[in-house]
């Protein structure tokens, strides 16, 4: 095993470990000064959480939970808070309106108008009488 | 001889009672000839449109191959347009009409399934129908002392009339036409790097033309199937239409859009999630939705932008 223990000090401790792995556990820690200590704390930290007086309501502990190392919960802060800063961006960007386009319909009218009348097959169906308004500008 | 000049006499009169394209002629023949006639009239065109009739009126002038067509209001602001450009003038501008080429070539794509002789404003006319995809779509009176285009009616695609354009009075001759200045103003300028994606190539039977820059703000690209075309507009943001007193809410297959009508146009404007559409042009409704099926749906602004619009961001 190379380096030290980090998750796997506390599904030691949880026994969740198949008996092969528990036993590579074991033989690490034997030579692993650092990893012991990491241990001992982790057991402390749990005989402090047992402590701790119950609350009021009734409160489930998952046959999971694990108590994580240091290390571990700075990588996640870590991770949360970029997490966050790609959330707000990202919510920045769908939320900001999209620039608005006021047109009148003179602004339809005139363009298509001005290239119908293109057309060598254009019959002169009367024109609209919104391009005869004031609202398409002279040049 | 009077045996031969009675057969020809009986065989002038035969022929002159019978339609332009009962005697061999093309579609084209009657475009070609309604594009060299000359007369003047008043217009009248009404459209019957799924939230009410939509009409307006307008003297037309044609001479030397050229249509004039101005407002019947005295003192209304008119146009001028032609060659891609279109301009309006106060009623102090020099310009007293719109004015554009006549239409010299037949509907490409369309084929004449019918002609019949009738009697328009007192006078002898040919009418044809246009058909395309085995619809008929199109009606076409065109005179036939002078060959000027009458009316003409578009069709639903059941059958039914959709707009009615059509000369209630008519003077053959040369008519005197006021001389106009030089258009300017509004331009379509071809507009050489836009995005394909947005507009297709092919939408039902019409066929993208081209592609122009459209008011500083988005493209236009122009369509049609030979006959009836329109206009489809992008920009990068999107439409409002706060200013447009007709505009309504309308639910097509895909979602809701923005539509009003005007006498012989429809404009359609949706949020999209590639920016802001809009289309234009003078199709019936049940084309409306042909072409609609093949572009991007509506799609509602993000929950929060909604949020935020609410209160006022």
């Amino acid at each position: 095993m190379i380096g030290h223990l980090d998750e796997e000090l506390s599904v030691y401790l949880d026994g969740e470990l198949l008996a092969d792995e528990a036993r590579k556990v074991t033989a690490h820690l034997a030579g692993c000064d650092f990893c012991r200590d990491s241990l001992g704390e982790l057991i402390e930290i749990r005989a402090r959480l047992r402590s701790l007086q119950m609350m009021d309501y009734v409160w489930q502990p998952s046959t999971h939970a694990r108590v994580i190392p240091l290390r571990r919960r700075a990588r996640v802060v870590a991770g949360t808070a970029a997490a966050a800063v790609a959330l707000i961006v990202a919510v920045a960007a769908l939320a900001a309106p999209r620039d608005v386009v006021a047109l009148t319909q003179g602004d339809f009218s005139a363009s298509f108008v001005a290239r119908q009348t293109l057309d060598e097959n254009f019959t002169g169906r009367v024109i609209p009488p919104d391009v005869l308004s004031s609202d398409s500008e002279a040049g | 001889m009077k045996r031969r000049l009675l057969l020809l006499l009986v065989a002038a009169v035969f022929t002159a009672g019978l339609p332009l394209a009962a005697q061999g002629a093309e579609l084209s023949t009657y475009f070609e000839r309604a594009a060299s006639a000359e007369y003047e009239g008043d217009q009248v065109l009404t459209c019957k449109t799924p939230v009410g009739i939509r009409d307006t009126a307008a003297v037309v002038q044609q001479k030397d191959g050229v249509i004039y067509v101005r407002a019947g209001v005295d003192g209304a602001p008119t146009i001028s347009a032609g060659a891609g450009t279109l301009a309006a003038q106060g009623p102090g501008g020099s310009a007293s009409s719109i004015q554009f080429a006549a239409a010299t070539k037949a509907p490409s794509g369309y084929t004449m399934s019918g002609e019949e002789q009738v009697t328009y404003l007192g006078r002898l006319a040919d009418r044809v129908s246009l058909s395309i995809g085995g619809k008929n779509r199109v009606r076409l009176t065109f005179d036939r002392e002078t060959g000027a285009l009458l009316r003409s009616e578009t069709l639903n695609a059941d059958g039914s009339v959709y707009c009615t354009s059509k000369l209630t009075s008519f003077t053959a001759g040369t008519p005197n036409v006021a001389s106009g200045a030089a258009a300017t103003g509004r331009k379509v300028v071809k507009d050489f790097d836009f995005s394909t994606t947005v507009f297709p190539a092919k939408l039902g039977a019409f066929r993208r033309l081209d592609v122009y820059g459209w008011n500083d703000v988005g493209e236009m690209a122009y369509y049609s199937d030979g006959f009836f075309a329109f206009a489809l507009y992008h920009v990068e943001a999107r439409f409002s239409v706060e200013s447009i007193s007709d505009a309504r809410e309308w639910k097509g297959k895909s979602g809701t859009y923005w539509r009003w009508f005007l006498p012989g146009t429809t404009t359609l404007v949706w949020d999209t999630s590639e920016g802001g559409m809009a289309l234009h042009g003078d199709l019936p409704v049940d084309l409306q939705t042909v072409v609609l099926a093949g572009l991007p749906a509506p799609s509602s602004p993000n929950l929060l932008s909604r949020i935020l619009e609410l209160f006022g961001g």
